[in-house]
C-alpha cells in the first residue's frame, strides 16, 4: 500500500465470518454466536472476537 | 509383549506413516486409528502425528479437535492414558485443551524446515525417561505454526526448549515441548518420527519414542498381570 503512496501506518489481515443463524430475534443470534466463537470460531487465549448482528 | 501405540489419521495428516515406522522400529505394535473412530482400540499409548489435519483451516488442530477419535483420545487421556502430539498433534491437543498454551503463524510468517538444538528441560515425564535433564538434542522442525504461545502460568509445564539463539519461530521462552499437569499428556513441534535413524542425520528422536515405548510396555504388563489376577 505504501508501494502505491497511501499514508499506511500499520496493517494486518484479519478474519470476517458471515453467518446465517435461525434465532427469535437478534439477542438470542447474539448468544449463539458468543458460543460459536468462544467453542470454535476464536482461540481466546490468542484471539479477540466482534460480534454484529444485521 | 508389544504395547501397542495408535496414530491418529486425520485427513491431511502426513506423518502419521513416519510415526507408525518409528515406533514399530523402536519395538512396539503401532496402529493406524482412523479419525472418523468414535472409540479407540485397546491402546498403551496414543499419538497424534504430523500434517495439517483437516487443511489446518480456521487455526491448526482448531478443527480436528471436534473429530470422533479426538472426543475418544481425550477420555483416555482423562484416565491417564499417555498421549503425545507432534507439530500438528501439539497444535491439536492444545486446541482440545489437553495442553496448556496456544501455537500462532511464525514470527517470520514463513514455513521454516531444518534441524534444530534442543535442550530437555525435564527428563522426569514418561517421555523423556531415557534422556537426561539438561542433555542437548538435534531434531528437525517442519511448520509454519509453532510460535508457542504461553497461559499466564506455565511453570513445570516445559519439558524441552530450543536451545539459545535457535529458536525457530518465536516462541516465548523458547519453549519446543510441553506436558500436562497430571505428566501423561505431551506436545512437541519438532519431529522425534523423522530422527530415529543416523541415516536420517540424527537419531535423538528416538530417545523420546523409545521413553515412550519403554512407559507403554510396562503400562501393557501391568494390564496383562491385571487381567491374569482377574
Amino acid at each position: 500500500l505504501r508501494q502505491l503512496g497511501f499514508p499506511v501506518a500499520d496493517a494486518r489481515v484479519g478474519r470476517l465470518v458471515d453467518i446465517e443463524v435461525d434465532a427469535t430475534d437478534a439477542e438470542e443470534a447474539r448468544e449463539k454466536l458468543a458460543e460459536m466463537c468462544e467453542r470454535l470460531l476464536a482461540n481466546p487465549l490468542i484471539e479477540s472476537y466482534e460480534i454484529e448482528v444485521k | 509383549v508389544r504395547p501397542r501405540v495408535g496414530v491418529v489419521v486425520f485427513p491431511g495428516s502426513n506423518d502419521d506413516r513416519d510415526a507408525l515406522e518409528a515406533l514399530s522400529g523402536l519395538g512396539a505394535e503401532s496402529v493406524p486409528v482412523w479419525h472418523g473412530n468414535p472409540a479407540l482400540p485397546e491402546l498403551d499409548a496414543v499419538v497424534l502425528p504430523g500434517g495439517f489435519s483437516y487443511g489446518d483451516y480456521l487455526r491448526a488442530g482448531a478443527i480436528a479437535r471436534f473429530s470422533p477419535a479426538m472426543r475418544a483420545v481425550g477420555a483416555f487421556a482423562e484416565a491417564g492414558g499417555l498421549v503425545l502430539g507432534i507439530c500438528n498433534g501439539f497444535q491439536v491437543l492444545c486446541e482440545a485443551g489437553l495442553l496448556p498454551g496456544a501455537l500462532r503463524p511464525n514470527a517470520s510468517l514463513a514455513f521454516v524446515c531444518r534441524d534444530v538444538g534442543l535442550v530437555v528441560e525435564r527428563a522426569d515425564t514418561p517421555f523423556t525417561s531415557g534422556c537426561v535433564a539438561g542433555q542437548r538434542l538435534t531434531i528437525p522442525v517442519k511448520h509454519g505454526e509453532g510460535c508457542y504461545v504461553p497461559p499466564p502460568d506455565l511453570d513445570g509445564h516445559v519439558v524441552l526448549r530450543y536451545a539459545s539463539g535457535e529458536n525457530p519461530n518465536g516462541s516465548a521462552e523458547d519453549v519446543a515441548g510441553v506436558v500436562n499437569e497430571r505428566g501423561n499428556v505431551m506436545g512437541l513441534m519438532p519431529h522425534p518420527e523423522h530422527a530415529v535413524d543416523p541415516l536420517l542425520g540424527s537419531s535423538d528422536g528416538a530417545l523420546i519414542l523409545r521413553s515412550l515405548v519403554s512407559e507403554a510396555e510396562r503400562r501393557r504388563q501391568a494390564r496383562v498381570l491385571g487381567e491374569r489376577v482377574a
